[in-house]
């Protein structure tokens, strides 16, 4: 019994290092779609989004030592 | 073709259920489908837990206002990881392998995931309390101190039954949540305004007494370390956004502005419950039943329970897949189930609420130098600039036995800062001088960033960190 146990176990870790591999290789081939140059990632966020993102949490850090004046 | 046929196969299933990057067509959510997923994760009861905390330091409008500047200045960097999720498609803790090494990964990963737990734990428990008074209020004999347990216990399995279907469940629900909560926040707060004693609320000092500056700054902490709390599940959400815009935009509206309103209303509600006598205690059903009698009470207060089991169900899909970076062939049903035996256990317990000022201390000393790094690393030493493949395999990433020493050591200083101005165990400032100005979170990033920033200076560690700009064998992106 111990043998099928064993022989069953092997199968499995087996199966999962398959799994694995093909995991793996969807992702490096997902990758290599993103790598090739002409894929595209999307507008980036604008300058103006990051400066008023920045700007609100600029102002906010400042006002928390001010917050404490109230 | 067998093999294609396998890795087609495995793709259609790791994209939403693994570690499989996302290209742009496999992306599910909008910017407001970002907001009510970010948000339903962070609204939950433990943000009236934290108002709770925060009374006892600040006046009503100091907690008011300090509250959502932290947020609207924290929630910055977690929304500059979040863009990076989603520009690749992929979740930060594994581009963190970039940044940490693959080793190094896994123990910060494992750090962080350990915090999770904590949190999840503290959301049964009080899904649990809530539960049992809205039972005890229409009449249900809940007087055994296991009845409370008991449902807390239910929380994390119905979360597991909602994450069980995926991403796209996990939007529906929190949808649905969402919208749930927006009314209970605006019910809550028709309560207390109209209670009559708003005035009493404002003119109240801290319900400790302690209006000193250190005092406020302690409660300034606490919010930094609960924003910084969210760090584990940026890169799930992230990924799934359909834009760097959505990905942005929808975290710091649900990461920043949504949750310190709530963390407001638990302010509020804590400081008209004391003026009215009662003892605070952070659960809103002490206060819900009390003012909006059994029936509207027990409905606002169900709402709230099943907000929590929508947080368990999006906490645990992002660390199901967080956790598959271990190992990719596990299956994510089971990672996530066993996700949610271990709250479950930690439920029964009971325990981890006791000791909520100290596990806020640990999450804030792991979460905030790891939040510093990603975002150091990526944006300024790294410039943007990914090789996407060896993430998934062990090239320049490998580092110095797959640790990156520079990163462990800005890591290792971080906390050491951390611990240097702040006592965790007892919640008490060591160094107030410095805690005043920086809390001890702030102080642990910017020690973090800048101990990276001065070694990525030095020309030698600069090669080893940017190894990946050597490797001819495929771009960076």
């Amino acid at each position: 019994m111990a043998t099928t146990a064993e022989a069953e176990r092997e199968m499995r870790d087996e199966a999962a290092l398959e799994q694995r591999d093909a995991i793996r290789a969807a992702c490096l081939e997902r990758c290599a779609e993103m790598d090739c140059g002409a894929y595209d990632f999307g507008p980036r966020l604008t300058r103006a989004e990051w400066i008023l993102m920045f700007a609100i949490a600029a102002l906010s850090a400042a006002g928390i030592y001010l917050v404490y004046l109230i | 073709m067998a093999t294609r046929t396998t890795v087609a196969e495995v793709v259609a299933r790791e994209t939403r259920f693994g570690i499989v990057p996302l290209l742009r067509s496999d992306r599910l959510y909008s910017t407001v489908d970002m907001t009510f997923v970010a948000g339903a994760f962070a609204i939950a009861t433990w943000c009236y837990y934290q108002g709770m905390y925060l009374a006892y330091q600040m006046t009503l409008l100091q907690a008011v206002l300090s509250t959502l500047l932290v947020c609207m200045a924290v929630v910055v960097p977690v929304t500059m990881i979040g863009v990076m999720s989603a520009r690749y498609g992929i979740d930060h803790w594994l581009s963190s392998r970039a940044t940490f090494g693959y080793a190094g990964t896994y123990l910060v990963l494992v750090l962080i995931a350990a915090s999770g737990w904590g949190w999840s734990a503290i959301n049964a428990h009080m899904f649990g309390q809530s539960m049992t008074k809205v039972l005890a209020a229409a009449g249900a004999d809940m007087s055994s101190p296991w009845w409370a347990k008991v449902i807390a216990a239910t929380c994390p399995i119905m979360g597991f039954a909602i994450c069980y279907k995926g991403p796209g469940a996990v939007r529906v629900s929190a949808k649905i949540m969402g919208l749930a909560l927006l009314g209970v926040g605006a019910f809550i707060l028709i309560l207390t305004l109209t209670s009559g004693y708003m005035g009493a609320a404002l003119d109240s000092p801290p319900l400790l007494g302690d209006t000193s500056y250190g005092s406020y700054m302690l409660g300034v902490e606490w919010n930094v370390a609960f924003v910084v709390a969210w760090v584990s599940m940026i890169g799930t959400l992230g990924r799934l956004a359909k834009s760097e815009r959505s990905a942005n935009w929808g975290l710091w509206t649900g990461y920043g502005l949504l949750m310190g309103v709530f963390i407001i209303i638990g302010v509020v509600v804590t400081f008209v419950a004391a003026m009215k006598g009662a003892v605070p205690t952070g659960d809103p059903t002490d206060y819900l039943i009390e003012v909006g009698g059994v029936w509207l009470g027990s409905l606002a207060l169900i709402a709230i329970g099943v907000a929590n089991v929508t947080t368990a169900a999006v906490g645990f899909y992002g660390a199901s897949l967080s956790f598959k970076i271990f190992w990719p062939s596990w299956r994510y049903e089971r990672v996530a189930l066993a996700f949610a035996l271990l709250i479950v256990v930690l439920a029964l317990w009971g325990g981890i609420i006791d000791y909520y000022e100290t596990y806020l201390a640990i999450v804030g000393a792991i979460n905030g130098p790891v939040l510093a790094l990603l975002v150091v690393d990526y944006w300024i030493v790294r410039r943007q600039r990914l090789n996407l493949k060896d993430l998934f395999r062990r090239g320049t990433y490998g580092y110095t036995g797959g640790v990156n020493v520079a990163a462990l050591l800005a890591f290792a200083a971080g906390i050491a800062a951390y611990i240097w101005v702040y006592d965790p165990i007892n919640a008490v400032p060591r160094v107030p001088s410095v805690f005043n100005i920086l809390t001890a979170t702030g102080l642990a990033c910017i020690v973090s960033a800048v101990v990276y920033l001065l070694l990525a200076a030095v020309p030698a560690v600069r090669r080893y960190l940017l190894r990946d700009r050597g490797d001819e064998s495929c771009s960076i992106c």
